[in-house]
């Protein structure tokens, strides 16, 4: 699934989105995706299936 | 079955061509006569849909074959009788048309065993078959040289040997000749096309990314065609049960440099881990590169 200028990973077995914590998704955000991107950190991480806090704002999307 | 009659002579004295190239397979392996006899059977093997469907490869010994095999054992009763006693097992060195980054590429396979199909020069093979009557070359075990460049003549010629020494002297004396409907180029061309991978930044402990720069073999021009993670397979691991790219940033592709990020599920690679890259069109792997190994 392509995001801006990065191509993720959404087929692979080991790879589950869902079972991913926030805390680990905003990890990968910060190394993998920041300034690549220009959907919020919220988008991608509904978009491929992270359970995404009601309450969090994300880390700087 | 080996039963002897007499066969006749016929009216050409030709030689049998030269051997100029080998299939190398898997052990294991086998295609049916109807497919080793057309291009596609071969292109199932070599350059199939996946890189993880490759189960052999072609090698061109257009530099140089020579046979190896010790003459065999004859021995004299105190009766005076002379006679055969033993047949050695069949060996060969051929030496490969290929540079020497590619051979390097062979070096992981020296003393492990293959089955080698000869290609002679007008493209026909050379084979035993299984007791299914399956096409399964002949089993033996190759054996590379680790070396330093050559200075010339036919010392460069040599420097990519191939040392092979087959297991089964039956396999020989029972080995037919496929007659083919393509051509030994075709077959060499259906080979993907050899990319170098390397490390420009080291695996990243927090994040998980390494920068890696993909160029065509020997020109050193960069490989702009590894944009998608699809693209990129972990091979093997170390102390992770499973690795993957999970994401590829290719901003900098057409100079050859990407930035994947390998994880194991949500978790950095905790082991060394080794990756491959390949371009797939038209349900053929097309280019193919170094498997490679990421320190951790």
């Amino acid at each position: 699934m392509k995001f801006g200028k990065v191509d993720i990973n959404t087929t692979s077995p080991s790879v589950k989105w869902k079972d991913w914590t926030w805390k680990e998704f905003q990890n990968f955000y910060d190394h993998s995706l920041k300034g690549n991107v220009t959907e919020t950190i919220e988008e991608i991480g509904k978009a491929l299936g992270v359970k995404v806090p009601k309450s969090k704002k994300g880390s700087d999307a | 079955m080996g039963t002897l009659k007499y066969a006749g002579n016929g009216a050409s004295k030709d030689f049998l061509p030269d051997v100029i190239g080998m299939i190398v397979l898997n052990k294991g392996t086998t295609i049916t006569v109807a497919l080793a006899k057309t291009l596609a059977g071969w292109q199932a093997l070599i350059n199939p849909a996946t890189s993880a469907a490759i189960v052999g490869t072609y090698i061109n010994l257009e530099r140089g074959f020579e046979e190896k095999t010790a003459t065999p054992e004859f021995t004299t009763a105190n009766t005076g009788l002379e006679e055969k006693t033993k047949d050695f097992e069949p060996k060969f060195t051929g030496y490969g048309k290929m540079s020497w980054e590619d051979y390097r590429t062979w070096f992981e396979a020296d003393g492990k065993e293959y089955q080698f199909v000869l290609i002679l020069k007008d493209g026909n093979l050379v084979t035993s078959f299984n007791s299914a009557g399956l096409v399964v070359g002949f089993l033996g075990r190759m054996f590379v040289s680790y070396n330093f460049p050559k200075a010339g003549g036919d010392g460069k010629q040599k420097a990519c040997p191939f040392d092979i020494i087959l297991s089964d002297v039956e396999q020989i004396k029972n080995y037919q000749i496929i007659r083919t409907a393509f051509q030994r180029v075709e077959l060499e061309e259906s080979v993907p096309v050899g990319i170098n991978i390397e490390i420009l930044t080291d695996y990243e402990s927090s994040g998980g990314t390494v920068v890696l720069k993909a160029t065509h073999r020997v020109s050193g021009l960069p490989y702009a065609g590894l944009t998608t993670y699809a693209q990129w397979q972990v091979v093997n691991t170390t102390t992770d049960a499973a690795g993957a790219a999970t994401a590829i940033t290719a901003t900098n592709a057409a100079i050859g440099s990407y930035t994947l990020t390998f994880l194991n599920g949500a978790a950095k690679m905790t082991g060394d881990f080794e990756i491959q890259a390949e371009t797939i069109t038209a349900s053929h792997v097309t280019y193919l590169s170094n498997v490679l190994n990421i320190p951790v």
